[in-house]
């Protein structure tokens, strides 16, 4: 399967600063160390509760925020992937990281790393790759301007970049994108406060499908939104991914929502991701803990149904001293020595499933 | 709580270096000394050697650094030399004017906040009634008149044409308050639009918060709402608010002590503005910028006391 | 013809309503503030036609005329408010007021705003060192009471009308810029200022076209009412001897009135007064109207 992103041990750590002298008192690791790819042309549901860091990794996928330290690889040529496997695997090989090959090869790689790592591109290259990666936010009042109409909202990627001729073209393409996602064009001089909540959403989703992108963050777009609503806008987007050659990431803390929408899922927990998958596998057999409380949470539709919920005990714990080990031991009704002591790794325990905790480390 | 107070204090110091360096560019470097110089020698010795010496007796000959930094010292250790027009250390001099501003300017403020906090409050609690529209357009023509078109009003009719309170004049002791008292009701008919605007808009801010509706669904009586929740709320702004007015007792003060005769600070800072008396005007300067510092200090404190997140962060 | 009023009538019912028409519309049915509104245009047309000198309104505002002192008030619509001491007309002299005062207060604005503008929001979008900077020069000036810098100002660089209009600038943006400081400080994190940026928007582009029109009001009410503080403030600087010279202004003709008022002749008072009050009035209700009638606050209320 085709990555149309892929992301290694991506951080993102908010400094405190306090006293006369600003010093940096503490960080907020709102992102610690996370590693995922995204399948082109699917959609990667990513959950967590609410301060988990789930908004701030969208974020940083769009660029938004800069990230403390990591990688993303997006949409890099196949080629290019293959050659910096290949390197990866060959530099590991060496016995002598020091001897001269070794480090011919680790030239070569962070040559090819340096091209393609996101984040390290010249400022002209990433305002190019930034029109790929688009974003709908989650308020559907606070991410319009209400001074600007919307006409206008949707054309300001098309004058950042320049991508009309003539006026009319410009007014051409915005219509056409309202008449997309089903706005009616006349409106095209309305303003923001004129709209209705799921109107204001679709206007949004226009916007950011204005400069052609292949991947759009979704963060919370319904969650904002009647429920009625909800399954309007999903469907939207669901009919666009198919006509444009969409890869969605869709972050929400609704489960069920996730379920009907999403292909692979991630469950992540202060800052990490815990439990990735597809979402028949996750849904079936759901293997952290924490996942499993999670997914206890979702209201059931008949009542009754004997179901046990999984009470989660205490607060999230704080993000600026995360507990030692695995971050979720003082929650976790599961337990052991060793989860106070290290930190368990995201790591693959059946095809296609990964899983962060040490109940299904081998051995 | 310590703590915090000497984290304020600490805070100071910049601040004190940044008001230095204001009073010294605006003095020492676009100009003032030459005319300070010219204003303190007589006529007869303005020669060149007399303002040389002069300028070398004040260290004005001084390269500028040493100047700021003779400035920054003069304004710790508040000692200013001496007052070149009244020949006297200017120390003594702000000692004995500082008792007769204070003298008008506490009670003063003292009452305006006191008759503005009572007067917003009822019309907070009777809003809308006629009451509160009178006041309401009381205080938008009250913040539209001229302090001074005030003064001259008082004094040339209650005072001179009516006799009701004496034109002016100053003793010593408590019988200084049959000359303070026209000041007194001036300052707060000056001051108390404004008050009670932001008073009653703070309160009625307030009492549209969330939580108030839901003492009202409790069941809770208009008073205990009033006096219990929302006043206590709004002591926040209020007390914002009061600090903000302070550096405006300045003007109050130079006014009314200069139309009514009455020897404090105000009227020393302005006779020092005109005669060009440099000492006298650094001294005043910073004393006013001290009291007002000081006085954001305490609301600090109070604020710590009333709002007790404010400690924490 | 028909056609076209059809086609008008199809775009009006298109045409959005922007924030700015719906607080214009506000503003409009505030009686009063429209009345205030009316009053102000009216001073200003007055301001412009006092630099002129028509009706010879700057020959009678200037020039002596011994033999017609102190001509009581209220005679002639020409001596309206009479003649001072030294026979000049009183009313030319406080229409000529008019001007010093709306201009001290249009100068000083024009001064501040870009200062205020452009330290605020730089303070508040970038933070940082630039933020801390900021901060510090604010609560440096903060710390000095405003008359004390106007004043020293003013007795040092000389009492022009630039130099006035300056030093009432210098203490003025400080408030200001305070309030853009913070509203940039939030607006840096508005969902519509983040998607601007996801759709490659530079730091100018957020700043003047997302964030800078969304907090102007706090803008236009603070220049406003910089007119009633500048106009309060010259009076007390007429007073300590640092107003502008040779040239009438309300302030200059209140202090000139203290030495005639215990001889009974209050021309001088009574125009300046009224002339004063009734501006300080309007701009006091129009300020607050125009707070209201721009505040975003409201808009989703409806």
């Amino acid at each position: 399967m085709e990555n149309i992103a892929e992301l290694y041990n991506l951080k993102k750590h908010f400094e405190i600063r306090a006293g006369i002298l600003k010093r940096v008192v503490g960080h907020v690791k709102a992102v610690d160390g996370i590693t995922f790819n995204i399948p082109k042309g699917k959609t990667l549901g990513l959950v967590g509760e609410s301060g988990c860091g789930k908004t701030t990794v969208g974020r940083t996928i769009v660029g938004l925020y800069k990230p403390t330290e990591g990688e993303m690889f997006f949409d890099v040529s196949r080629e290019n992937i293959d050659r910096m496997n290949d390197l990866q695997n060959r530099y590991n090989g060496f016995s002598d990281i020091k001897s001269p090959e070794a480090r011919e090869v680790f030239a070569e790689l962070e040559a090819l790393r340096k091209a393609n790592d996101i984040y390290r591109l010249s400022k002209g290259d990433l305002l190019k790759k930034r029109k790929e990666l688009q974003m709908v936010f989650q308020d559907p009042y606070g991410s319009l301007n209400p001074r600007i109409p919307v006409g206008d909202i949707i054309g300001e990627g098309l004058d950042i970049h320049k991508l009309y001729k003539t006026k009319e073209e410009r007014k051409g393409i915005i219509q056409n994108l309202m008449d997309i996602t089903g706005i009616d064009p006349a409106y095209i001089n309305r303003y923001a406060h004129e709209f209705s909540g799921g109107q204001r959403q679709r206007i949004g989703i226009a916007r950011a499908l204005s400069l052609n992108p292949k991947l759009i963050v979704l963060d919370e777009p319904v969650s904002a939104l009647d429920v009625s609503i909800q399954v309007q806008i999903l469907e939207l987007l669901n009919k666009l991914k198919s006509d444009f050659n969409l890869t969605y990431m869709f972050i929400a803390h609704d489960l069920s929502v996730v379920e009907y929408f999403a292909d692979n899922v991630a469950v992540m927990y202060l800052g990490k991701i815990v439990e990735i998958a597809d979402r028949d596998s996750l849904y079936k057999d759901k293997l952290h803990p924490y996942t499993q409380a999670l997914i206890s949470a979702v209201p059931l539709p008949v009542p009754n149904s004997n179901r046990k919920r999984i009470m989660l005990e205490g607060d999230v714990p704080s993000p600026i001293n995360p507990p030692s080990g695995c971050s979720f031991h003082p929650r976790c009704k599961y337990k052991m020595d060793i989860c106070t002591r290290e930190t368990p790794e995201l790591k693959e325990v059946k095809p296609g499933h990964k899983c962060a905790c040490w109940l299904h480390e081998k051995g | 709580m310590i703590n915090y107070m000497i984290r304020r204090l600490l805070h100071l110091v910049p601040i004190i270096l940044g008001v230095a360096l204001i009073f010294f560019v605006i003095f020492n470097v676009i100009g003032g000394q030459e005319k300070f110089l010219y204003n303190v020698l007589p006529k007869k010795s303005r020669t060149v050697e007399q303002i040389d010496m002069y300028r070398h007796k004040y260290g004005l000959d001084r390269p500028m650094v040493v100047q700021y930094l003779d400035l920054v010292r003069q304004m710790v250790t508040f000692d200013f030399g001496r007052s070149e027009v009244r020949k006297i250390p200017v120390k003594t001099l702000i000692m004995r004017h500082v008792p007769n501003s204070a003298k008008l300017t506490f009670p003063a403020f003292f009452l305006e906040i006191s008759i503005s906090l009572i007067l917003a409050s009822i019309c907070a609690y009777f809003r809308g009634s006629i009451f509160d529209r009178t006041i309401t357009i009381f205080s938008v023509l009250g913040m539209s008149i001229s302090m001074l078109v005030l003064i001259l009003l008082g004094q040339q009719i209650l005072a001179y044409q009516w006799g009701l309170f004496p034109i002016s004049g100053w003793v010593k002791g408590f019988g200084a308050i049959r000359y303070l008292i026209l000041p007194w009701i001036l300052w707060v008919l000056v001051s108390v639009g404004y008050d009670i605007r932001f008073f009653r808009t703070a309160l009625l801010e307030e009492s549209h918060k969330d939580y108030v509706r839901t003492a009202r669904a409790k069941g809770l009586d208009d008073k205990t709402i009033m006096f219990r929740h929302i006043m206590r709320n709004a002591m926040i702004p209020i007390l914002t608010y009061v600090v903000i007015q302070i550096p405006f007792l300045l003007v109050g003060s130079i006014l009314l002590e200069r139309f009514f005769s009455i020897p404090g600070i105000g009227d020393l800072m302005v006779n020092a503005v005109f005669n060009y008396d440099l000492p006298v005007l650094k001294a005043t300067i910073m004393f006013f910028t001290l009291f007002f510092v000081g006085f954001t200090l305490i609301t600090d404190m109070l604020y710590a006391f009333v709002d007790p997140r404010v400690r924490l962060s | 013809m028909s056609k076209e009023t059809k086609a008008l009538d199809r775009n009006s019912i298109l045409e959005g309503k922007s924030p700015l028409a719906l607080s214009i519309a506000r503003l409009r049915r505030n009686k009063m503030a429209m009345v205030c509104f009316w009053i102000l245009v009216i001073y200003s047309l007055t301001a412009i036609l006092a630099g002129t000198n028509i009706f010879g309104l700057q020959d009678q505002a200037l020039v002596f005329e011994l033999q017609n002192r102190y001509q009581s008030m209220f005679g002639s619509l020409q001596y309206l408010f009479g003649t001072d001491t030294f026979g000049r007309n009183v009313l030319a002299r406080a229409i000529m007021g008019t001007r010093i005062s709306l201009f001290l207060g249009l100068t000083s604005g024009l001064i501040m705003i870009p200062i205020a503008i452009v330290i605020g929001a730089v303070a508040g979008y970038y933070g940082h060192f630039l933020d801390d900077l900021a901060v510090y020069i604010m609560s440096v000036i903060v710390a000095i009471p405003g008359m004390l810098i106007i004043m020293s100002l003013v007795q040092v660089m000389g009492r022009s009308f630039l130099i006035i209009a300056f030093a009432f600038a210098i203490t003025g943006w400080v408030g200001l810029a305070r309030v853009i400081r913070g509203a940039f400080f939030q607006a840096r994190e508005f969902e519509y200022v983040l998607a601007a940026r996801t759709l490659g928007a530079n730091d100018f582009r957020i700043i003047f076209k997302h964030i800078l029109p969304n907090i102007f009001h706090f803008v236009i009410v603070r220049f406003v009412l910089n007119f009633v503080s500048v106009i309060k403030s010259e009076v007390f600087l007429a007073y300590v001897g640092l107003s502008v010279i040779g040239i009438p202004s309300w302030g200059n003709m209140i202090v000139e009135s203290k030495s005639e008022l215990m001889a009974g002749n209050w021309q001088n008072m009574t125009a300046a007064t009224i002339f004063m009050f009734v501006f300080l009035v309007s701009l006091n209700i129009f300020g607050d109207a125009l707070r209201d009638a721009l505040d975003p606050k409201l808009k989703n209320v409806s």
